[in-house]
């Protein structure tokens, strides 16, 4: 007989399959039926101006100001600004002496006084004079042909931003091999949904914008926890086109600690919340297409009906432990005679649930093998268990995010940068 | 220039076609496992009837003191208990209106009855100290909430102890001979367990049905 938590589970299992084999069905369209594309050479090149937002970034920023250098493009078509925002760890000095050894490229440094990201990034948008602004964090490095390969998609008109692939650099601690598979997976969804003009989110390291369409949208959003989001869906809302790439590759640094990964994804389905609520007009609304049907309303969808799954499961965990506790208590905790005598019974599984639960794991690891294939990555390159790991337990991190994003979100707590 | 939009209704239909399919799929999958499940016990249930008949005849073909062949035969051993979670199971799977459900229960039932009365007569004439408990339970959580753990104590009491025998019965299966026992014993609620012919009334700690074995 269906309790009310299995139909829960029924519906979470057919939307969540909805979701994947909806993915798969795209995915499999255009690996199979996009005609193929030469790679345009660029004629002329035009200006380039990048901005890299920095607070306390003294480690990392030279590489990543390194590989712009290094961008296999005119130098002269290239200005990049630093933007300090009130480090306090010295990473304006690593910046002076980078100028100072790299002096043949157009380089400023601007200092604020630490007044957020979106602020100090429009701060560059005012300054910068190329007909493309690029987004860079300070984290990331980036192919050195990403603009010869990216700026062709700007010929068709209604593109106004363009995305690389993200991968995780050089990943050690298993949960950093974690995020590299979720990575591979979340970028080949990108560029499949793509085809649908569904991108929903220019992430920070190395998205290439039109600097007048940003312009006439109004820049980035200040004081929202995801600028990149809120800037993809303010695009989204005025119906530009956003184009995901798949053979431009930034490499950024991932969390390695549960606690930092823990705070970013906070902020990461936090914004992603607010955010959806902020442009909740175009949920379901048939004017956005397939972006309105089906990919905006389902990240939302997603987090509500994760963070309920995990409460029931909660809640069901307790009563079942509280009665197995009870059982035993009424053996005196007799485990050693208990142990003797268990017995395992085949037929006490529910096996429509066993083999829904069976399909959703087998689409599951066949998008991400598709991932690794697209990426051109071996599956298994950080090790045979990262994968099967990565199925079983990452669902409960994520489960685990979400309720903690709206716990706070319920009690108000608010996230800062 | 903007993006002109549009709803691609190829994938919706097709997504929606085959994660229909599929889930149709594990449905008449969980079905199929239900009857194989069915009539698997429902077999295992005839076979017990089988042996029960022949100890019956067994035992009025041999006339008043058979008892040393008796013994011989007497194990049923633990098919009760594999029959019984069987049940348990589909119960669970199928509710407890089920026909099938329901079937099984009655002759499951009445197997026991048979098998108890065989054994309380091995007890009176041949002097063998089977314990034999009966056990009337209810699987509705709200009128025996302390049922599923007094289940547990008899399975425990069950695997430690040999020579005992536990008969459970659904309160409310509405079996004529069921209720026959319930008014013998004076059984009048759940869950109630009566041990070698001793009622025991309400929930019960191990120590108080033990000291009874």
């Amino acid at each position: 007989m269906l309790e009310f938590y299995d139909i829960f589970y029924l519906f979470v299992l057919y939307t969540s399959s909805f979701f994947l084999i909806f993915w798969l069905l795209v995915a499999l369209d255009r690996i199979f039926n996009e005609p193929k594309k030469e790679n345009k050479k660029l004629e002329k090149f035009p200006l380039v101006s990048i901005t890299i937002p920095a607070w306390n970034e003294k480690k990392r920023i030279w590489k990543t100001m390194k590989s712009v250098v290094d961008l296999n493009y005119p130098k002269d078509k290239i200005e990049l600004f630093v933007m300090d925002d009130g480090s306090k760890d010295g990473t304006k000095k690593v910046v002076k002496e980078f100028i100072e050894k790299y002096s043949d490229s157009k380089i400023k440094l601007i200092s604020e006084v630490n007044r957020g990201k979106g602020a100090v990034i429009n701060h560059a948008l005012k300054l910068a004079k190329g007909e493309y602004f690029v987004v860079f964090d300070a984290d990331s490095t980036i192919d050195k042909e990403a603009l010869q390969k990216m700026l062709p998609y700007f010929e068709d008109k209604e593109v106004a931003c363009v995305l690389p692939i993200i991968k995780v650099r050089n990943p050690k601690k298993i949960i950093e091999k974690f995020q590299w598979i979720e990575y591979l997976a979340t970028f080949f969804y990108k560029y499949a949904m793509s085809f649908l003009d569904c991108v929903p989110v220019a992430p920070g390291p190395f998205s290439v914008y039109k600097k007048d369409v940003l312009i006439k949208i109004g820049g980035f959003s200040e004081n929202n926890l995801t600028e990149d989001l809120e800037v993809s869906l303010r695009l989204q809302k005025h119906h530009y086109r956003l184009v995901q790439v798949l053979d431009v590759v930034s490499y950024t640094s991932a969390p390695d600690n549960l606690i930092s990964f823990y705070h970013q994804r906070n902020r990461w389905y936090k914004g992603g919340l607010v955010n959806s609520l902020k442009y909740r007009k175009m949920m379901f609304n048939r004017q956005y297409g397939d972006f309105g049907m089906m990919e905006f309303p389902s990240f939302l969808a997603t987090g509500i009906l994760i963070a309920l799954l995990f409460l029931m499961g909660l809640f069901l965990g307790a009563q079942k432990t509280l009665n197995w506790i009870s059982n035993l208590q009424g053996i005196n905790f007799d485990f050693l005679s208990l142990f003797d005598n268990l017995q395992f019974h085949w037929f006490s599984l529910s096996y429509t649930m066993l083999t829904l639960a069976i399909m959703a794991l087998f689409f599951a690891t066949v998008l991400i093998k598709w991932s690794h294939e697209a990426h051109k990555e071996k599956i298994f390159k950080y090790g045979w268990f990262v994968l099967p790991v990565y199925l079983i337990i990452y669902g409960l991190f994520v489960m685990t995010i979400w309720l903690g994003v709206f716990i706070d979100f319920i009690f108000q707590r608010n996230q800062k940068w | 220039m903007v993006v002109k939009r549009k709803i691609t209704k190829k994938y919706y239909f097709m997504t929606f076609v085959i994660t229909t399919l599929i889930f149709a799929v594990a449905f008449l999958l969980g079905f199929f496992v239900n009857s194989l499940n069915y009539s698997g016990t429902l077999n295992e249930l005839s076979d017990m009837k089988t042996d029960l008949l022949r100890y019956d005849l067994q035992y009025r073909l041999l006339g008043e003191y058979p008892c040393e062949y008796l013994e011989d035969n007497s194990q049923l051993g633990g098919e009760y208990e594999e029959i019984r979670f069987r049940i348990a199971r589909l119960e669970s799977e199928l509710g407890k209106e089920d026909e099938r459900v329901l079937t099984l229960k009655t002759y499951y039932s009445l197997l026991e009855i048979n098998d108890f009365l065989y054994y309380s007569d091995l007890n009176r004439k041949c002097g063998t100290d089977y314990d034999l408990i009966l056990y009337f339970y209810s699987n509705d959580k709200e009128k025996c909430p302390s049922c599923e753990k007094q289940g547990f104590i008899l399975d425990f009491i069950y695997e430690e102890n040999e020579n005992i025998r536990i008969y459970s019965f659904d309160y409310d299966l509405g079996l004529t001979e069921v209720e026959i026992l319930k008014e013998k014993y004076k059984v009048t609620g759940v869950p109630s367990i009566v041990v070698n012919g001793k009622l025991l009334n309400g929930f019960n700690e191990i120590e108080s049905i033990q000291a009874l074995i």
